[in-house]
């Protein structure tokens, strides 16, 4: 293959890959911002979606619209639950709650296991056929998980700017204390932060889930470089998220096709470090005292 | 009196904002100073950037003649300069005698690895520096919360627990971050009574920060002032009540009586 | 006058009830080491053998973990330094013919280094920082096993791993094992109950509570948390050593992220103190999955049901209970 191809090949990979890398870390990162909590169960969330997605789309053959919706909304539901129950007890305890999330993590992945069984299931396309623009071909199946993931933030981006709840989160986040003076209610804020969170989480799953395979132990990867995303864009930034996840993937995809992916993963694992040693809060994150 | 303390010109920027700018002051040995200013004017920030839990951006600290900017506050402390904190003032788990013998823990001469294998030259150390504690405890009026948890004593005492920590690290610079906030007239009474026979028995020299006027004009040698980041006036209890910038500064939120 | 007086008499009536309570720990630990030598000879079910192995070992990985959690801090890569140890041990008795208890030591080593350079960079981060480099760096260590194939053996994992021997005599079977790994065991509980009796134990406990006051009262707080981070995975390198040259192979399997939350789950579930409740934990969730004899799944269900159960109802763990019961039995011998 020519050199052109290939870089634009790889630069459509990486879009993909980037706006789920960049869906997860904008969950994690927000659920970080507005309520200090480290959400190690977040990739199961992220599964749970890939598994609503193969139910909904594959099996019961709803238009995928519905499925995004429903999964959304069941696994947001759920977090949001799963805030009362479990993570709101640990408030002032932040250890504590990480533990928690971990085990949560662990109950989710198995009850998965024990459910569905552990292998792997695959998704049809959700469109077929290929778009081409002047020598360059794009499958469709991709630019439908771009299109989607853009659609998904901004309707995030206007949530978070225009609606009251969202620029309560936004306050919460900049300044806890203050915001409770001025009477936003913590309680309410926190199921829905999470739930939004988790659901973001979600939807990455069900795009993806025709991408990759459907099974109980997709959730790691995706927590993974969300990991990586928000080291690099500066924990609790959303911008820092965006920015970072999409760069991680276009990176990844890069050097994936240059030197394999083997190599990528290693190269990945380098720039945290570098970052760590040079810039620990990130690119867009605030320095903290 | 020699000088123990030179802030030379200090500046400390959090993003866009000049926390303190250009910030000039000195102690000098046996005296006791405090920092005042209306709220915001930078005294908490400027005692985090001499006790050495935030780095200046800009300007030099100098303790005993030496340069301690940005250095670490452990390392600072072993030199003789000690602060307390305001809000988290103890180990609330810990009880009151294991408070003390934490703050004693830089000038408590044991070698580590004998401490590890408890030899007796290690035993007879902790022992001597366990006793140098119940004296301060004593001293401090808390011998009888000695085996208590921190976390239980009632505030007023858990402010002066705070005070006996530092005081265990036998600064020559006590740095008191507010040291009566929260406490009733009679504590407060009290407390500068403790702050004045600390300064008069101990030889330690103090540096405080308090929005408490009358505990201020009244145990305070010399005053500085600050407001927005920048020092406004420096002087004597009396000059600075007279001070035209120093009311002006207050106007409308404390009574500068 | 009275005041100091007072203290002094309160001070000898508590040391009375000190050494009584000292003669009755002393008798009570030599008690229960007595019972450990002799029990494995009452039984020849080598099941059972092999639980109490895995215990042991399960134990000083748990304890070595309640070591950093002492200071306050949470470890998600802590099976990744056992893994490590484990295949440097392996590898050195595999290709370079070095004794396995040399290698365990050497193990314990390096790891202690590798942690003491890891802890030194990542210390400076906040709590939250050092968390998820710790979890990244657990995945670098399984991506190098499973891809470094010309080392490694990759998936394959090494087989044929020497036993351990003692001036010739090699511990092959469980009951010989049994007998080191307890040894291994009360090094390690004498090591860490040493040192948190120590001016280390002080520092680690002052960071713990409160790291804002521990660093102005003189206590270098990233020197001591260096400290305990390096000791406490170069224990876990050990063990994993130990490990290797008791069941004679590892893989890129056998320590992985979900043996690192296995251990804090032993450690919370046991009570978060670094010795005792580290043991109970250890103690009470290692045979767990066998006695619970189904699948897999299920099993870690179960574990992930006991924390979370653990955190939210009953926060100081198997441990406070521990603690409950003497407490009612001292109250019943006060009111005699």
């Amino acid at each position: 293959m020519d050199y052109p191809t290939l870089l634009v090949q790889a630069a459509v990979n990486g879009l993909v890959i980037g706006t789920m890398y960049m869906m997860m870390a904008v969950g994690f990162t927000l659920v970080f911002g507005i309520m200090r909590v480290v959400n190690f169960a977040h990739g199961e969330f992220y599964m749970l979606g890939a598994f609503a997605a193969f139910f909904t789309y594959a099996q019961w053959e709803l238009p995928f619209v519905v499925c995004l919706l429903i999964a959304a909304v069941t696994i947001g539901v759920l977090g949001a639950l799963l805030e009362r129950a479990i993570i709101q007890p640990f408030r002032s305890d932040e250890l504590s709650g990480m533990i928690a999330t971990l085990g949560l993590s662990v109950i989710i992945q198995n009850a998965a296991i024990v459910m569905w069984g552990p292998t792997p299931r695959s998704m049809p396309n959700v469109i077929d056929g290929v778009l081409t623009i002047g020598p360059f071909t794009f499958p469709l199946s991709r630019l439908l998980v771009i299109v989607a993931a853009a659609l998904i933030f901004a309707a995030f981006w206007v949530f978070m700017q225009r609606t009251r709840t969202g620029r309560a989160m936004r306050a919460v986040a900049q300044d806890a204390e203050t915001a409770l003076i001025q009477g936003i209610r913590v309680n309410t804020i926190y199921p829905i932060a999470f739930g939004i969170s988790v659901a973001l989480a979600a939807l990455a799953g069900v795009l993806m889930a025709p991408i990759f395979s459907v099974s109980p132990f997709v959730g790691l990867t995706p927590m993974l470089k969300a990991f990586v995303v928000v080291i690099l864009g500066g924990l609790g930034s959303v911008p820092g998220a965006v920015v970072g996840g999409l760069l991680l993937g276009l990176i990844e995809s890069f050097t994936a096709t240059a030197l394999g992916s083997l190599v990528a993963d290693i190269l990945q694992l380098l720039l945290v470090i570098l970052i760590l040693l040079v810039r620990p809060w990130g690119l867009l994150g605030q320095k903290e005292a | 009196m020699s000088v123990l303390l030179e802030v030379d010109q200090v500046s400390r920027r959090f993003g866009g904002l000049n926390a303190l700018r250009n910030v000039t002051f000195s102690v000098a040995q046996g005296e006791i100073v405090g920092l005042i200013g209306p709220n915001g004017a930078g005294k908490t920030t400027c005692f985090n950037v001499v006790s050495g839990v935030l780095p200046p951006s800009a300007g030099t600290i100098r303790f005993k003649g030496r340069d301690i900017s940005g250095k670490k506050p452990s390392a600072i402390v072993s030199q003789g300069l000690v602060r307390t904190f305001q809000a988290t003032t103890v180990f609330p788990a810990a009880t009151v005698l294991e408070n003390v013998m934490r703050g004693a823990f830089a000038r408590t001469p044991v070698s580590l690895f004998g401490s590890v294998l408890n030899t007796p030259s290690a035993r007879a150390v902790l022992g001597a520096s366990q006793d140098k504690c119940d004296r301060l405890l004593d001293r401090l009026g808390l011998t009888r919360f000695r085996r208590q948890a921190a976390g239980e004593l009632p505030y007023g005492y858990q402010r002066r627990l705070g005070v006996a920590i530092a005081l265990a690290a036998q600064p020559q610079l006590l740095m008191l971050d507010e040291p009566v906030a929260g406490l009733n007239p009679e504590e407060s009474a009290d407390m500068g009574h403790l702050i004045k026979e600390i300064r008069d028995a101990e030889n330690v020299t103090v540096l405080l920060v308090e929005h408490h006027m009358r505990l201020v004009m009244g145990i305070c040698d010399r005053i500085v002032v600050l407001d927005h980041g920048e020092k406004i006036a420096e002087g004597l209890p009396a000059e600075i009540r007279a001070d035209r910038k120093v009311i002006e500064a207050y106007l409308g939120t404390e009574d500068v009586t | 006058m009275e005041a100091s007086s007072a203290s002094v008499v309160a001070k000898a009536s508590e040391s009375r009830g000190a050494s009584g309570r000292k003669l009755l720990t002393r008798v009570a630990i030599l008690a229960t080491l007595a019972a450990a030598l002799a029990a494995p000879q009452l039984t020849t079910n080598q099941f059972y053998l092999h639980i109490a192995n895995l215990a042991l070992l399960n134990a000083i990985f748990t304890m070595s973990l309640g070591l950093i959690a002492a200071v306050g801090q949470l470890s998600l890569g802590h099976a990744a330094f056992a893994a490590a140890g484990a295949y440097i041990s392996a590898l050195g008795a595999l290709q370079l013919k070095i004794p396995p208890i040399f290698g365990i030591a050497i193990a314990g080593l390096a790891m202690g280094v590798v942690a003491a350079v890891l802890g030194t960079i990542l210390l400076r981060l906040r709590g939250v920082y050092f968390v998820l480099v710790t979890f990244l760096a657990g995945q670098v260590c399984t991506l190098i096993a499973l891809n470094w194939e010309s080392v490694t053996r990759g998936a394959n994992g090494l087989v044929g791993i020497p036993p351990i021997s003692i001036f010739g005599y090699a511990l092959s079977s469980r009951l010989q094992f049994y007998y080191f790994a307890l040894a291994a065991f009360v090094a390690v509980f004498a090591f860490i109950w040493a040192l948190m009796r120590s001016q280390y134990g002080r520092a680690f406990r002052s960071i713990a509570e409160n790291m804002q006051l521990a660093e102005s009262s003189g206590i270098d707080t990233s020197r001591y948390q260096v400290v305990a981070f390096a000791l406490g995975s170069g224990i876990a390198g050990a063990g994993g050593a130990a490990m290797a040259h008791y069941i004679r192979y590892i893989s890129p399997d056998t320590f992985t992220f979900h043996e690192s939350i296995a251990y804090i789950t032993m450690l919370v579930v046991g009570g978060r103190q670094a010795l005792l409740g580290a043991v109970l934990g250890a103690a009470f969730l290692t045979p767990l999955p066998e006695a619970l004899r189904g699948f897999v799944s299920v099993q870690h269900i179960i574990y992930g049901a006991i924390l979370l159960g653990v955190l939210l109802f009953l926060p100081g763990g198997l441990y406070s209970i521990g603690k409950l019961f003497t407490a009612l039995m001292t109250r019943s011998e006060k009111r005699k």
